[in-house]
């Protein structure tokens, strides 16, 4: 059964996404590369010096001595200049020029290329979807072989149970995992299955979501495994200039606290734990009951531990953006109302300011380097920012053992920037090839970051205000702790690279869409190939060669300095 | 439960005195026999007990209690309490952990924080109130702050007097050199020649231990200069000993090399030509026959054209292939030295006087405000266009300086290392120091400002060792020596125990040293002067094993086949160059990416920068000069032939070992290229180790027991197979190894947690500037 509707699928592919007649401009002309499956070449012409080819997939210009190959959808905008002269610019900071003989030709690729470049009108649209359904049909008789070259690993496809294993979640008392955003019916944005205090009730955190902004309600992603303590991300509060306040919610953050200190006290010995296990499927509030058994066993010391640890808001935003948010119906959390709290504010840029910042960066390699026009983009400024935001969180998670809960406005660009740059930090396993997939998959692309509209390749995503290289900015962040730490990351920076640039070619399915929703509905999955088949640990041209697997659990990194991140320019040149 | 957390610390001015609110240190401090670690000729000057040294600015918790001490070589903080939070510490056998050299002090001041002054101490100066605190501040920018708040006040007093009168002598004859090696003569009266220990005369010996019995040549002979002609492959070339006894100039050296067609008795003539005597030197020969010739300008301006033309043809009829001369005149193209001092001083302050964190985002401008990385730059592009001339246009080449003793010392060098791949080994490296520096009559007791009291002072030689670690870092495997190495000999400078960089000309060496012995009844025999230790006799400083860390685990040696090199050179310099969507580099401007390669910035450009000079310079040289460029950089690297700088604003760095070491806040604990060495040390070591067992294998028992022996050259030893994985990098390790900026108290705190950090934003301060305005 299963065959047939393989071999369906194949019939399928060629008649889906046909090949397209091949436009010579001249007849002695050859492709000049070599066609990727389900890819075909459009127009094969000359420009000075070279020979220029578009396939739906690329545009290949060779030179006499070097040639430049790029993926469309990697293409921002292409414009004439000097009247020969094509310009192309890059999502991923290149800029390529291509000098034309006549104008009329120039003028003719301008078209061409404006035409290829535009965000899909359907999603099928994009390459990932022929590449995928043309390898199906090559690898049809090799279905084994198929399967590894397409799906990421195991360790990615179950990566929510995994980690919950691994961080020690303690399932019994103090977490639980709420199915209630089941089919994305609570909220669009997240996965559907998330964790949360285990005396806290579905219906609580229905409240709660109607108080978050796009109903992304406080979810723990990660628990420190010695100490117990986690972090949290969400959504901002919706005080909005009314002032709002929602008693589920404020339960909620004063719950993840609580849930923290008797986690790592039962993590702290596990006997206690096994006495004390209870089922709690529905939640029901247990503070009261959880301090009478653990004070009969537990010396002095450890019932001063029960006391749960203050927790930090960190609000990404300054307090003047978050306070202006509430004219929109947002806002942030009012101190008195969340007691054992404090909230702390990070100043990060928005979306706007950052685009802006990298815009200017990208015109920088148009001219001589200046390190002081570099400052003046302040592109490491926003990075060093990023680096202390996500350093605070790593003090008050490891030092202090302290919960803490991100958020910015939406909980989709800055809070995931803080929070997977943290848990990196934090835990060696998310420097492994294998853990970085797990927590890109899981801190970006199931809670919600916007990749089609940040990117640009969603369906109509015509918007360019919402156009933003965040997560490119994440990736430099990235980029800078390899670099200070050179034996610390399983991969290196070939792998960064490549991963940027298959975050806007389009090539692979796992970056479309806005949401985990959409590309269910979608089924990218199935109809597309995974970056990790590309990006995978076994592959050797990505490993790092000093990589040297430790035992420690953190490394403390000294962020401050923009000086450290100047060799900045090395991975995009 | 108490709580056993330190109290939190308090943030608080260093002009008040601060709270005791430390109980665990009223009790009586420990007395116990604090005894200084003293060299032959040393002597306590003063003394006093019961100082505090300040570990952290804003908590004294860490503080060590212990003896302040004043030597004539030193000052020297004796204390049992061990060094907290201190990972690792590199130790140098001159000195302890809590010394500093007083040729090492760049400033001393005294605080009273009841009376709310201070004053920066001159020599010979009065002191109207009694200190309470002392903050010595560094050549090699670190502060030490000590406290006198449970000492006699007089003796406090005292010991601050003698450190500010014995840290800035009025004379050569009291740097503490003199004193040890009259001891040293003294002592081994009975023998006939030199000081007892064998090498320590000579010098040369033990390059960095690993080995190597090879000695550095000192260019003090005849024969030294003969071998290097010999080495080099030199002909037309002759040693010329007519400055025998310096009858000729006293900033040569006695022995030096001259074309042979000159004769001594027209360089005698000529000689009076040049300002300061100071004749065409010879420095090296390319075996392609061009040699490089440095010189000072010829002050007689009627004869200038005679007798430049009369040394021209001299050094054309010296080169086999009779091919011109290319005169470079440095003072026209190059920062001059007041220049080089002025960047140097902001480079300083940027690092050490101005808060870590401040100045971050400002932090690229301001680097580039101190002009030092284009300093470095300049030099490194002159020397490459040199090379380029040199080894591509087959011309001999002049370098040409008012005095030629500056500049020329490090464009010479420069353009040797990266020509002569022997120059890139220690040995080979520390005789171009010798040779170019040393010997040449650069003016080390002025431009290091041993006197503290010239005007005169210029970083030139540490800027030659940056700009070597520049090419260190572009081709890690042609270096047989490690930034380590670099720093170490940088730090050498300012220990006034070492001949080698103590003193202007060799001639000041021996007629100062001959004054002593007389003054102190030494006989010398028939010893030009006396002999001083030399800095190249590492073992005075450093353990066998410490001196390990000089060893790059990248360097390529000879004997290994040349395929190696190609691969390991990729390791770094493909690294740039993989985006996939680029493959080759484009070179025509117009079309293709725009890479940072083909974009040389307007004045660090080695193709594009208009020279005014040399009028021999054609347009089309100077694009012959940029496709020489060019095709070298789309070659691969040869590490044992010539290597080439690039020079672009990505390429040049800041030297952080050097200039960041002390800087707590810079420190990547567990991180920094350092995790990349020891890896690496640990795989050469394997290597060697395997290669052995090897030769073991093939030998016969005598080899193999020869082979038993040989001692690892690198630091970082690989465990055995039965050893448990000690792969994981060393908890000790950081961006400052071997340097530990722990008790550098040019900073707040070495602990703060980010939350106080970024939460209370409170700034403490103190500035050497204020301070001197203040007094």
């Amino acid at each position: 059964d299963e065959e047939t509707r393989h071999s369906l699928e194949c019939i399928q592919a060629n008649q889906i996404f046909p090949r397209k007649q091949l436009i010579r401009e001249d007849e002695n002309l050859q492709v000049p590369f070599l066609e990727l499956h389900g890819e075909s070449t459009e127009f094969v012409g000359r420009a000075e010096d070279a020979i220029i080819a578009l396939s739906n997939y690329r545009l290949h210009i060779k030179f006499k001595e070097s040639l430049v190959n790029v993926p469309l959808q990697l293409i921002e905008s292409v414009e004439c200049r000097d009247i020969f002269q094509l310009h192309l610019t890059c999502k991923d900071c290149k800029v390529i020029r291509c000098q034309f003989s006549t104008f009329e030709q120039c003028q003719e690729w301008l078209k061409r290329l404006n035409n290829a470049i535009r965000p899909p009108a359907k999603i099928e649209d994009l390459f990932s979807f022929a590449y995928h359904a043309w390898c199906m049909e090559v690898y049809a008789s090799e279905k084994e072989q198929h399967g590894d070259l397409c799906r990421p690993g195991e360790h990615v496809t179950s990566r929510f149970k995994n980690e919950v294993e691994r961080m020690g979640f303690d399932m019994n008392n103090a977490w639980r995992i709420s199915n209630i955003n089941e089919k994305y019916k609570l909220c669009g944005s997240y996965p559907q299955e998330l964790i949360v205090p285990a005396w806290i009730t579905d219906k609580e955190l229905e409240s709660v979501a109607s108080f978050r902004s796009w109903k992304r309600i406080p979810a723990v992603v990660y628990r420190h495994q010695s100490n117990g303590a986690v972090i949290a991300r969400c959504g901002q509060p919706e005080v909005s200039w009314w002032g709002w306040r929602n008693a589920d919610d404020e339960h909620l953050v004063q719950s993840v606290a609580k849930a923290c200190a008797s986690d790592s006290r039962s993590s702290g010995s596990k006997l206690s734990t096994r006495n004390t296990s209870r089922d709690f499927p529905n939640g029901g509030d247990l503070s009261d009951v959880e301090f009478d058994s653990s004070l009969s066993n537990a010396s002095g010391a450890e019932s001063l531990a029960i006391q749960p640890q203050k927790l930090l808001i960190l609000d990404a935003r300054s307090y003047a953006a978050a306070v202006a948010n509430r004219a929109k119906g947002g806002g942030c959390e009012c101190p008195e109302y969340y007691p054992n709290c404090e909230v702390v504010f990070m100043g990060m840029a928005n979306i706007h300011s950052i685009r802006r910042s990298f815009q200017s960066l990208r015109l920088l390699f148009l001219w001589p380097w200046l390190s002081f026009s570099l400052e003046s983009t302040k592109w490491l400024h926003h990075l060093s920012v990023l680096l202390k935001s996500a350093l605070l969180v790593v003090h008050a998670v490891d030092q202090d053992q302290r919960p803490v809960l991100v958020h910015c406005s939406d909980g989709w660009d800055r809070t995931p920037q803080i929070v997977a740059l943290a848990k990196l930090l934090l835990d060696p396993y998310y420097r492994t090839i294998e853990g970085f997939q797990v927590l890109v998959e899981m801190e970006w692309l199931d809670f919600g970051h916007k990749f089609a509209d940040r990117c640009g390749h969603g369906e109509n995503s015509d918007d360019l205000n919402e156009r933003c290289p965040v997560f490119l900015q994440w990736l430099d962040c990235v980029h800078q702790l390899q670099r200070q730490f050179p034996c610390s990351f399983e991969f290196n920076e070939a792998f960064l690279v490549k991963l940027v640039q298959h975050t806007y070619s389009c090539l692979f399915g796992t970056f479309l869409c806005n949401n985990a929703k959409e590309r269910g509905e979608k089924h990218t999955q199935e109809r597309t190939c995974s970056v990790w088949s590309l990006l995978r640990a076994g592959n050797k041209a990505f490993k790092n060669l000093l990589y040297s697997s430790q035992s420690e659990a953190v490394c403390i990194l000294q962020p401050f300095h923009c000086d450290q991140q100047k060799e900045f320019g090395v991975g995009y040149i | 439960m108490f709580s056993l957390k330190p109290p939190r610390p308090t943030f608080r001015s260093y002009l008040l005195p601060p709270p005791q609110t430390d109980d665990k240190i009223s009790s009586e401090p420990k007395i116990k026999k604090l005894e200084p670690v003293l060299l032959p000729g040393e002597i306590v000057v003063n003394e006093v007990n019961f100082v505090r040294k300040c570990i952290a600015t804003d908590t004294s918790q860490y503080d060590l209690w212990g003896k302040l001490i004043c030597s004539n070589f030193k000052i020297s903080f004796i204390t049992d309490d061990p060094m907290p939070l201190q990972k690792f510490h590199y130790r140098n056998l001159l000195l302890g952990e809590h010394d500093v050299p007083l040729t090492c002090i760049e400033q001393i001041v005294t605080v009273n924080d009841h009376k709310r002054k201070q004053k920066v101490l001159g020599p010979n100066q009065k002191l109207k109130f009694n200190p309470t605190e002392l903050i010595i501040y560094c050549k090699d920018f670190r502060i030490v702050r000590f406290r006198f708040d449970e000492s006699g006040p007089e003796s406090a007093k005292k010991v601050c007097l003698a450190i500010a009168h014995y840290s800035q002598p009025t004379d050569l004859q009291l740097l503490f050199a003199f004193e040890y090696v009259g001891k040293k003569y003294h002592n081994s009266a009975h023998k006939i020649n030199g000081i007892p220990s064998g090498d320590g005369g000579g010098g040369g010996g033990n390059g960095a231990g690993g080995g190597s019995s090879q000695k550095t040549p000192l260019f003090e002979t005849y024969s030294d200069w003969d071998r290097e002609i010999k080495r080099t492959g030199a002909s037309g070339w002759r040693v010329c000993s007519i400055n025998e006894g310096y009858m000729i100039s006293t900033c040569l050296p006695e022995y030096f090399v001259v074309p042979s067609s000159l004769a001594d008795q027209d360089l005698k003539i000529f000689s009076h030509s040049f300002i300061g005597r100071r004749m065409p030197l010879w420095c090296w020969s390319h075996s392609n026959g061009s040699a490089l010739v440095r010189m000072a300008l010829i002050k007689d301006a009627l004869q200038q054209r005679k007798i430049d033309q009369r040394i021209c043809n001299a050094i054309t009829k010296s080169h086999p292939q009779r091919s011109d001369v290319y005169k470079s005149d440095l003072d026209k193209t190059l920062p001059n030295i007041q220049e080089v001092q002025a960047a140097f001083v902001k480079l300083k302050q940027l690092c050490v006087n101005e808060p870590f964190e401040e100045t971050e985002e400002k932090w690229l401008s301001s680097l580039e405000n101190t002009r030092w990385l284009e300093y470095v730059r300049a030099f490194l592009k002159h020397s490459a266009e040199l090379v380029y001339m040199l080894e591509s246009k087959h011309l001999s080449v002049v370098l040409q300086e008012e005095e030629g003793r500056d500049l020329s010392c490090c464009v010479a060098s420069l353009v040797q290392v990266m020509l002569d791949p022997y120059f890139r080994t220690i040995i080979g490296f520390q005789s171009v120091i010798q040779k170019e520096w040393v010997m040449a009559g650069y003016q080390f007791l002025d431009r290091c400002n041993h006197l503290k009291r010239s005007e005169k002072e210029s970083p030139l030689f540490l800027l030659f060792l940056d700009a070597t670690w520049q090419l260190l870092e572009q081709y890690p495997a042609a270096f047989e020596f490690s930034e380590t190495y670099l720093a170490v000999l940088y730090d050498s400078t300012r220990i006034s125990l070492f001949g080698t960089f103590l003193f202007n000309s060799p001639h000041q060496r021996v007629k100062q040293s001959t004054e002593f012995a007389i003054s102190k009844n030494i006989q010398l025999g028939d010893e030009k002067g006396l002999q001083f230790p030399s800095v190249w006799d590492w073992s005075l400083q450093f353990t066998a094993k410490d001196r390990t860390l000089f060893h790059n685990p990248f360097y390529i040696g000879k004997s290994t086949p040349c395929v190696h090199n190609s691969s390991v050179k990729s390791f770094k310099r493909t690294k740039k160059n993989y985006s996939s969507t680029l493959r080759g580099m484009p070179s025509a401007l117009k079309n293709g990416i725009i890479s940072d390669q083909e974009l040389l910035p307007r004045r660090n450009s080695l193709i594009l920068k208009p020279k005014p000079d040399p009028p021999q310079q054609t347009n089309s040289q100077n694009s012959d000069m940029e496709q020489y460029f060019r095709e070298w950089f789309s070659k691969p690297v040869n590490l044992h032939a010539v290597i080439l700088p690039r020079v672009s604003g990505t390429h040049i760095k800041l030297w952080k070992l050097c200039y960041f070491r002390w800087v707590p806040e810079a420190q990547i604990s567990l991180g920094g290229s350092i995790t990349a060495f020891h890896k690496l040390s640990l795989l050469a070591d394997e290597v060697d180790v395997l290669s052995r067992t090897l030769r073991q294998q093939h030998s016969g028992p005598l080899e193999a027991c020869y082979g038993e022996l040989g001692q690892s050259r690198m630091y970082f030893r690989a465990s055995g197979p039965h050893d448990t994985d000690t792969s994981g990098t060393p908890e000790f390790l950081s961006s400052s190894f071997p340097f530990s900026p722990v008790g550098n108290l040019c900073r707040r705190s070495i602990l703060g947690t980010p939350l106080s950090k970024f939460l209370s934003g409170a700034k403490i301060w103190l500035s050497t500037e204020t301070l001197a305005n203040e007094d």
